[in-house]
């Protein structure tokens, strides 16, 4: 049994490891990752998965959903840290996993895999927390840098994978292959606007609420799927009550992965499963029992104004 | 026995409440909402852990304070003497910021005896709060008295749930009672009575309004959201024991005015509708300026699911209340 290995069996027990195995993953799968293209190409059958945000035993629930890497070939769309109380084991096991079967496992950036974000939204503070010190943090921003921006399922008619959308400054699937993305995500430009667009009732272009990134419309989505031969663009970013959305005479749909968002949403979560001919099904499911998650028990699980 | 250990049991959890509400406004003030002086005192005196919250969190702990706050100056600016009965006030700043600025309100705060003894010990130490209260006797004869009887603050502990008589100060002139999340761990019933309670200390012709701050199922009996909040809840020990009596807007303003009895008037806004107002009428202070948020989604899922509601004698001065949505 290899290390990795054992790293995965351990993770999926919801334990950490020692910092220098963290430190070791973090280097071998930047390896892996810098060496893969901005836009990866990936075949189907793929089940592609969005935000997951530290809600591990939500995570293993999808697993067994969606069935087991590497039996099934997934493709992961960002935003795995923050908000849940595990994005550490989370961001761990996909690393693992990533490593362990490289072909099966496609990984790319959301808005949430930024320093700065994560210090807001509760990685830093969870891996300060866990392990005492920011220097895992520190190896896993590393790590983020060398993420994918989106993916490509399948050739011509295609779909388009990426975390938030569409941006004015990108036309052609192309110039994404043309971007330096080795980088903490900037604050505008194509990159960011990859990262962190919402599609919306609107026509063309307009500021969005984030403060970063744009809201773009039917139209915009009908000429990007037209001019680069997709047929459909599958992205996250956003909650989703009903656990996915498909918009514009379905030229774009948002999936949701993480069940019960932040333990106070209410929402149940969805995979979206793109077959070898291209067709779609999705998978919905609810969270799991808290049952064996290591809450402190006076902690209130979600915060309300009380 | 067994009922009393429950009825404790039941009281400790609301109680620390007062904590959470207490941890959220500091995090409100150092995240650069508003500015509060006697935040570190109530915080210093409760030995509260600090920590930054979420920026959802402060954004609807900053709301509901600037709404409250906006609904009492209103009136202190105009009225010769305003009284201000806060149910179940814990550890708010509010008496003190208030009382501050409007030399014509006068404020008497109810909760169990235990917050009210750390809140007398407080302001008895500390001179500006002596002062702003209007207490002038010696801290060392006071200290034995665990309630404030200042010329302009009192305080009064008591279980609200089982309260009757005469709140000692109370005065019959134009009043406003505030609850903040506080009727909400109540049963219906008990809640009915306190609303019933606190009116017996005033004549049918003194003008007197309800502010009410609380969580809102909303119409939907299998709301998803707000299901998950009874269990979240639940699990602390706490039951939100009348969000099914009164589950809108609507349910809430007219027992408010059922509540006031004769001619009222009644308004009502969730907390998506007030950050649409500070945003509208402070267009150099947009809150996105203050703190962003990086997703609009879950807040404004937590936005719907809490509000303010008022009812009011059907009295023009309260037609400041009357705000535009």
């Amino acid at each position: 049994m290899s290390d990795v290995d054992r790293a995965i069996e351990q993770l999926r027990d919801c334990k950490l490891l020692p910092e220098e195995d963290v430190q070791e993953l973090c280097f071998k799968v930047q390896e892996i990752l810098i060496n893969e293209s901005n836009l990866q190409l990936v075949e189907p059958p793929v089940t592609i998965c969005g935000d997951i945000h530290g809600q591990f035993h939500d995570l293993l629930q999808l697993f067994e959903v969606g069935g087991q890497p590497p039996d099934t070939n997934y493709l992961f769309l960002g935003d795995f840290v923050d908000r849940g109380f595990y994005s550490l084991e989370t961001f761990l096991l996909l690393m693992c996993l990533k490593i362990r079967w490289p072909d099966r496992m496609t990984l790319i950036r959301g808005n949430h895999e930024s320093r700065q974000i994560t210090t807001v939204y509760g990685f830093y503070e969870e891996c300060v927390r866990k392990y005492g010190s920011p220097t895992v943090w520190r190896w896993c921003c590393n790590v983020f840098d060398c993420l994918s921006l989106g993916a490509l399922v399948g050739g011509e008619d295609g779909v388009f994978c990426i975390h938030g959308g569409l941006s004015p400054a990108v036309h052609t699937i192309d110039q994404i292959r043309l971007l330096d993305r080795k980088q903490e995500v900037p604050h505008e430009g194509a990159m960011c606007d990859l990262l962190w667009s919402d599609p919306d009732d609107i026509s063309g272009w307009s500021k969005s609420p984030r403060g970063a990134g744009y809201l773009f419309g039917g139209d915009k989505v009908s000429e990007f799927n037209h001019r680069n031969s997709v047929s459909l663009i599958a992205r996250a970013h956003q909650l989703v009550m009903e656990g996915y959305k498909e918009m514009f005479d379905e030229q774009i749909v948002t999936v949701w992965s993480a069940p019960n968002y932040c333990y106070r949403c209410g929402n149940v979560a969805s995979i979206l499963n793109i077959g070898e001919d291209l067709s779609r099904s999705y998978d919905i499911f609810e969270a799991v029992l808290r049952e064996g998650m290591e809450l402190p028990a006076k902690k209130p699980i979600a915060e309300y104004f009380l | 026995m067994r009922r009393n250990l429950h009825r404790n049991r039941r009281t400790n959890v609301v109680m620390q409440t007062d904590l959470d509400a207490l941890g959220a406004r500091w995090s409100c003030v150092a995240a650069g909402y508003m500015q509060d002086p006697y935040i570190e005192l109530l915080s210093a005196a409760q030995s509260l852990r600090v920590s930054r919250k979420l920026p959802v969190i402060n954004r609807g702990t900053f709301l509901r304070t600037v709404a409250i706050d906006g609904l009492i100056e209103t009136l202190a600016q105009r009225e010769e003497h305003l009284q201000v009965v806060s149910l179940g006030a814990g550890s708010d700043t509010r008496p003190f910021r208030l009382l501050d600025k409007h030399a014509h309100l006068t404020y008497h705060e109810i909760d169990f005896k235990e917050s009210v003894d750390v809140k007398s010990r407080v302001i008895l130490s500390t001179k500006a709060l002596r002062d702003v209260c209007g207490v002038s006797e010696d801290p060392e004869e006071d200290a034995q008295y665990a309630e404030i009887r200042g010329s302009r603050y009192s305080n009064h502990g008591l279980d609200l749930k089982v309260a009757d008589g005469r709140l000692v100060g109370v005065k019959d002139v134009t009043t406003i009672i505030l609850s903040e999340c506080c009727l909400c761990y109540m049963t219906p019933d008990e809640a009915s009575h306190v609303l019933k309670w606190v009116q017996t200390h005033f004549s049918d012709t003194t003008r007197r309004g309800i502010v009410m701050y609380e969580p809102l199922r909303g119409a939907d009996k299998n709301d998803s959201f707000a299901r998950v909040m009874f269990e979240n809840l639940a699990i602390r020990g706490l039951s939100l024991l009348t969000v099914n009596e009164y589950p809108t807007t609507e349910a809430q303003i007219s027992r408010l005015q059922a509540a006031i009895e004769g001619q009222s008037k009644g308004y009502g806004w969730s907390m998506l509708e007030l950050e649409d107002m500070w945003n509208r009428n402070h267009p150099d202070r947009q809150l996105d300026d203050i703190e962003r948020l990086d997703e609009r989604e879950e807040w404004v899922l937590l936005a719907k699911h809490y509000g303010i509601f008022c009812a009011c004698t059907d009295d023009e001065r309260f037609d400041s209340w009357n705000l535009k949505t």
